[in-house]
C-alpha cells in the first residue's frame, strides 16, 4: 500500500490570503498614479498628455484591479504572524509593481530595470535614483516620485502597527502609560488607520506650511512636505533640499525629518497629556541623546559644516530619510563616520523611517551590560527592563537573531554590489543606505542619491532595499512559504509498493 | 464549645494546641496516619484520619455540633469544600486559609462567597507583616502592634551594654514618672516566662517584652540596647510568596533588597516582576552565593524559606560575615533555643502568625490577639462595653489573678500605660498580657 505525503494544509492558507493585500498595495499605487495624473493636468498641461493617459490608465486599471482582486478572497479566521509578514510582502509587491508599470511606460527612464530600481526605490522609502536631474522630467512623474513613498509610508504604518498582528524581530510597540485602552493610538483596526493617518496628515500639512512660509513654491512645497514625512528622500532638484539655499528651509525640514523618525506612539501620547510614557521612553532618549551628539559632533568636530547642515545632515541620516543640503563630504571623515552611525541605526519603532532601529540597539546594548553583569555576578538574573516593564527573553532572542540577520545581508551588499566608481566610504554608505532605505551616497567628496549602477548591482540594491524596508524575515518567510507552496505540486514521493 | 479543625500541619497543630489549652473541645481531620497518630499523642485533642473534603469524615468529627471549622491544609481547594460543607451542616462560622492570589483577589470574591467563610486567612501575608515590623525595629526579637497602632510591644533579648540591665521594675517605675510611657509586660528567663512584679530585676539575656505608647518606641528600643537605624540594604533568603510581598512593600521605602532563590524559573519570574529587586539564583547555603550578594554592605538578612536547617546554617554564615541583624523562620520550635545560641537575632514562623488571626476570632469578645513563639503568654486586646463590670472601675479594684497583667489602655485613640489607679470607661481598648488558661477569667471580668 503507498503512504503519500502532503503539504500542510496552513502553506496553502498563507497562499490564499494574500490576494488582498496584494490588490490593497495595487490600490494604493493605483491611487498615486492618478494623483500624479492630476497634478500633470494642472502643471504640464499639453507637454505630456501621453504621461497623463497612461497614469491614468495604469491608475485606474490598478484601483479596480486591486479592489476585483480583494473580493476574491474570504476574510481569514486568524492572521498567525508568518500569514501577517506575507500579507505585508504582498502588499508592497502590489504598489510596487503598478509603480514599475507606470514608470516603465512613462518612458522617462531609460530601460526596464532602471524603472524597476526607481519603483522599488520609490515604495520602499529609499530615495535612490537614476536621474541625474528631477528636473528634466515632468511634474506629474516628479510627483508620482513622492506621492509613492508618502502612500507606502502610511500603508508600512498602518500595517505594521494597526492592523497586522506582527511583531518583526522583538520590537513589539508598548502602550502607553496614563492612557486608558481606548484613548490608546492603536485601539480597533478603524482607529488605528484613523489615528495613523490622521497624525501623518497633520505633519506633512505642518511641512507643507513651513516650506511655504520658507518661500518654496507650491508644487515644491507639497512634494518635499511628501517627502520628508514619508521619510523616502525623493527630491525634486538635483541638489535636494539644498538647491533652495534657505536655511528657514533646511530647519523647517530638519524639523519634519526628526518628527519623521520618531514614534508616533510617542507623539500620540504626548498630545494626549500622557508625559509619564513620554518621559519615560528609553527609545525617545535615545533618540534624543544621538541626535544631540551627532549634531555637536558634526558641528563642533567636524570640519566645514555649519550648524544648520550639522543638524540637517544628522537627522536626515538617522531618521533615514535622505534629503540632502550641502556637500557634507566636506565635513571630513569624522563626519563621515558619524553619519555612517546614524544610518546605520536609524529610526524609531512605530515611526515610517527605517534602519536597524533603535528599540533594537536598546536590547542589544542592555544585552551588553548584562552580560557584563553576568561576568561580574554570576549568580544574578538579569532581567532586561525597558520602561519599566521586563522583556520577554524570547523577544530578546528574536532581536539578537535579527541583529545577526541584518549583519549578514549589511556584509553580503557590500560584498555583492560592485560599483566601480564609488570608494571604500562610499561602498560603506551606499550598502547601508540600502539597507537602512536612507537613499545616500556619501564618498570623500562628494554626496548623492543619484547612482549609476550596472545590471548586477541594481538587482542587489533592489533585493536589498527590499530586505531592509520589510525588516528581511518578511521577505524571506514568504520566499520559505511560496517555496513550500510550489513543493505542493511534485509528484508525491510514495513509501512501498501498491 | 466544639471546633473542628481541618488539617494538622504547622498551621492546624498550633491552633488545636492553643485552643485545647483554653478548654475548648478541638477535633483535627488529618489524612496523614503518621501525622494523625503524632498530633493525638502530643496534645489532648480528638484526631480523625481522612479527608476534611469527605461528609463521612466531617460527621466523626461531629459537624452537626460544630461551633466553628477551621480549614487550614496547604489546599486552597480542601479548605474551600470544607467549609461549604461545613455550611451545609450549619456550622455558624467557619475560617479558610486561602495562599493562592488568584482566589484572595477580587476576581474570586464569588467563590470565596460561597463558601461561606467568615475569616480568610493568609499564612505568608502575616509572616510578612511580621518580618516588616521587625524591619522597622532593628534588633527586636518581636514586635507586635495594638490598639490601631497606638500601642506597641517589645520583645528583644537583652545585651550586656543594655542600660535596662541591672534595673528593678520599681527603678524602672521611678524613672518613668510621672506619666509612664511603657511597662514591663512579661521577661523569659531560660525556659520559664513570667508576667514580673515590682522587685523582679532584669538581666542580661533575659528575653524582655516592653508594652509601650507608640511615641515610646524609640525610647524603649534605646533602653534595651536596640538603638539602630533601620536597615537600607536587606537580602532576603527564599524567592516564596513571604518573600514576594516583602520585596514589593520594601520598594517603596527606598530600601534596596535583594532575594535568593534555588528555583531557576521562579528566581527569573521573581526578577521581572520586582523591579528594582535584585534577584540571585542560588543555594542559600552557598557561600559563593552569599558572598555574591556582598553580606559586609547587608544591615540585614532574613532567611525565609520552608527548610529550616538552611535558613539556620545561611543565618549563622551571615551573623559571622558581620550582619547586624538576621531574622530566621523557623517551623520546628525546638530549634528555638539553638537560634537563641547561634545569634540569630529574630525567630517567627508562619504558625503563630496565622494563629493570631484564628483566635482572635475564636474569641468573638476580644478585639486583637498575639501569641509568642517564645513563652506562653498571650497579648490580648478587649473593648470595655457598656454595662461590663470593668466600666468605672480601677484596675486594681478588678480582682484580676497575679498572672494578668493590664498594660495599656487606648482611649479616644490616645494610648496610655495603665497603672494601678487607672479608672476603665466604656468604649476603652484595654491591652492585657496573660497566660491562655486565666483568658477566660480577663474575659469574664472585662466584659
Amino acid at each position: 500500500m503507498a503512504v503519500t505525503r502532503t503539504a500542510p494544509a496552513v502553506r496553502a492558507g498563507t497562499i490564499h490570503v494574500l490576494p488582498k493585500p496584494f490588490g490593497i498595495g495595487a490600490t494604493i499605487g493605483g491611487v498615486a498614479a492618478l494623483a500624479a495624473a492630476f497634478v500633470g493636468l494642472l502643471l504640464d498641461r499639453n507637454e505630456a498628455l501621453q504621461e497623463m493617459m497612461i497614469l491614468v490608465v495604469v491608475g485606474a486599471g490598478a484601483v479596480v484591479g486591486g479592489r476585483t482582486l480583494g473580493r476574491f478572497q474570504e476574510r481569514p479566521k486568524r492572521i498567525s504572524p508568518p500569514m501577517a509578514m506575507s500579507m505585508l510582502v504582498a502588499g508592497w509587491s502590489g504598489a510596487a509593481l503598478v509603480a514599475l508599470i507606470a514608470f516603465a511606460l512613462s518612458g522617462e527612464f531609460e530601460s526596464i530595470p532602471s524603472a524597476f530600481f526607481e519603483a522599488v526605490s520609490a515604495t520602499t522609502t529609499t530615495g535612490f535614483t537614476t536621474i541625474v536631474d528631477p528636473q528634466e522630467l515632468t511634474h506629474a512623474m516628479r510627483f508620482l516620485r513622492v506621492m509613492l513613498p508618502w502612500l507606502c509610508g502610511l500603508g508600512v504604518l498602518i500595517a505594521g502597527m494597526g492592523v497586522l498582528p506582527v511583531a518583526i524581530a522583538g520590537i513589539e510597540l508598548s502602550p502607553s502609560r496614563g492612557l486608558r485602552r481606548s484613548e490608546q493610538l492603536v485601539t480597533s483596526t478603524r482607529g488605528a488607520v484613523r489615528n495613523i493617518f490622521g497624525m501623518y496628515l497633520l505633519l506633512t500639512a505642518t511641512l507643507l506650511l513651513g516650506f511655504l512660509l520658507g518661500g518654496m513654491g507650491p508644487f515644491d512645497a507639497l512634494s518635499y512636505a511628501l517627502s520628508t514625512a514619508s521619510t523616502g528622500g525623493m527630491a525634486n532638484h538635483a541638489a535636494s533640499i539644498g538647491h533652495f539655499d534657505s536655511a528657514f528651509i533646511d530647519w523647517v525640514a530638519t524639523i519634519g525629518m526628526v518628527a519623521a523618525g520618531g514614534s508616533l506612539v510617542i507623539v500620540w501620547a504626548a498630545l494626549r497629556g500622557a508625559w509619564d510614557s513620554v518621559l519615560h521612553s528609553t527609545e525617545l532618549r535615545l533618540y534624543g541623546c544621538l541626535l544631540l551628539i551627532g549634531f555637536l559632533g558634526v558641528w563642533l568636530i567636524g570640519d566645514n559644516l555649519t550648524a544648520t547642515e550639522a543638524a540637517f545632515s544628522v537627522s536626515s541620516m538617522l531618521s533615514t530619510t535622505g534629503l540632502r543640503s550641502g556637500n557634507w563630504a566636506a565635513g571630513g571623515s569624522f563626519t563621515q563616520a558619524i553619519l555612517l552611525i546614524g544610518a546605520g541605526i536609524g529610526a524609531m519603532t512605530g515611526s515610517v523611517g527605517s534602519g536597524f532601529r533603535l528599540a533594537r540597539v536598546v536590547r542589544v546594548a542592555l544585552e551588553v551590560r548584562r552580560s557584563l553583569r553576568g561576568l561580574l555576578y554570576p549568580h544574578r538574573i538579569g532581567v532586561i527592563r525597558i520602561d519599566g516593564e521586563a522583556t520577554p527573553e524570547q523577544s530578546l532572542e528574536r532581536t539578537y537573531g535579527y541583529l545577526w540577520a541584518h549583519l549578514i545581508t549589511l556584509t553580503s551588499i557590500a560584498v555583492l554590489v560592485n560599483v566601480s566608481s564609488l570608494d571604500l566610504m562610499g561602498t560603506l554608505t551606499f550598502s547601508l543606505s540600502l539597507i537602512s532605505n536612507v537613499g545616500i551616497v556619501l564618498t570623500d567628496e562628494n554626496i548623492a542619491a543619484a547612482v549609476v549602477l550596472d545590471r548586477w548591482s541594481q538587482t542587489v540594491a533592489i533585493v536589498a532595499m527590499v530586505l531592509g524596508r520589510l525588516s528581511i524575515y518578511p521577505v524571506l518567510v514568504t520566499i520559505a512559504g511560496f517555496a513550500r507552496w510550489l513543493g505542493r505540486f511534485r509528484p508525491h514521493r510514495s513509501i512501498g509498493g501498491s | 464549645m466544639r471546633v473542628i479543625v481541618v488539617g494538622a500541619g504547622e498551621v492546624g497543630s498550633y491552633v488545636a494546641e492553643r485552643l485545647s489549652r483554653q478548654g475548648v473541645d478541638v477535633f483535627v481531620i488529618e489524612r496523614d496516619a503518621k501525622r494523625a497518630a503524632h498530633l493525638a499523642e502530643t496534645i489532648d485533642v480528638e484526631v480523625i484520619t481522612g479527608s476534611g473534603t469527605h461528609p463521612t469524615t466531617l460527621a466523626e468529627a461531629g459537624i452537626d455540633a460544630a461551633d466553628l471549622l477551621v480549614a487550614v491544609t496547604k489546599s486552597d481547594e480542601v479548605n474551600l469544600v470544607a467549609s461549604i460543607l461545613a455550611k451545609q451542616a450549619d456550622v455558624p462560622r467557619t475560617v479558610v486559609r486561602i495562599e493562592a492570589p488568584e482566589l484572595r483577589g477580587h476576581d474570586a470574591a464569588g467563590l470565596r462567597r460561597a463558601s461561606g467563610a467568615d475569616l480568610v486567612i493568609d499564612p505568608d501575608e502575616e509572616t510578612a507583616q511580621e518580618v516588616l515590623s521587625l524591619i522597622e525595629m532593628p534588633g527586636a526579637a518581636e514586635v507586635a502592634k495594638l490598639g490601631n497602632g497606638e500601642v506597641f510591644v517589645i520583645g528583644a533579648r537583652i545585651p550586656d551594654h543594655a542600660p535596662i540591665v541591672g534595673k528593678s521594675l520599681i527603678e524602672l517605675g521611678v524613672e518613668n514618672e510621672p506619666d509612664w510611657d511603657y511597662i514591663v509586660s512579661s521577661i523569659k528567663r531560660g525556659s520559664e516566662t513570667i508576667i514580673p512584679r515590682g522587685d523582679y530585676v532584669i538581666e542580661p539575656n533575659d528575653l524582655v517584652r516592653i508594652v509601650c505608647v507608640r511615641s515610646a518606641r524609640r525610647k524603649v528600643a534605646k533602653l534595651v540596647g536596640l538603638a539602630r537605624d533601620v536597615p537600607r540594604e536587606i537580602l532576603l533568603l527564599g524567592g516564596g510568596r513571604t518573600a514576594r510581598l516583602i520585596a514589593e512593600k520594601l520598594r517603596g521605602t527606598g530600601a534596596r533588597v535583594q532575594i535568593i532563590e534555588r528555583d531557576p524559573d521562579r528566581a527569573r519570574l521573581i526578577a521581572e516582576k520586582l523591579d528594582g529587586v535584585r534577584v540571585l539564583q542560588g543555594d542559600i547555603t552557598d557561600s559563593d552565593v552569599l558572598d555574591e550578594a556582598d553580606l559586609p554592605r547587608i544591615e540585614l538578612v532574613a532567611a525565609l524559606t520552608g527548610e529550616d536547617d538552611a535558613n539556620i546554617l545561611a543565618s549563622v554564615y551571615a551573623k559571622s560575615a558581620g550582619v547586624p541583624e538576621t531574622i530566621a523562620v523557623v517551623h520546628r520550635l525546638n530549634f528555638l533555643d539553638l537560634l537563641d545560641q547561634v545569634g540569630v537575632d529574630a525567630a517567627l514562623s508562619p504558625r503563630t502568625a496565622t494563629a493570631n488571626g484564628v483566635l482572635r476570632f475564636v474569641r468573638g469578645d476580644v478585639a486583637q490577639v498575639t501569641t509568642f513563639l517564645q513563652g506562653e503568654v498571650e497579648l490580648l486586646e478587649f473593648e470595655i462595653h457598656s454595662g461590663s463590670r470593668a466600666d468605672g472601675s480601677s484596675i486594681c479594684d478588678l480582682g484580676l489573678p497575679r498572672d494578668v497583667l493590664i498594660a495599656a489602655v487606648v482611649r479616644d485613640g490616645r494610648a496610655q500605660i495603665a497603672r494601678g489607679r487607672t479608672e476603665l470607661r466604656k468604649g476603652d481598648h484595654v491591652i492585657v498580657m496573660a497566660e491562655p488558661e486565666s483568658v477566660d477569667t480577663v474575659a469574664k471580668t472585662l466584659d
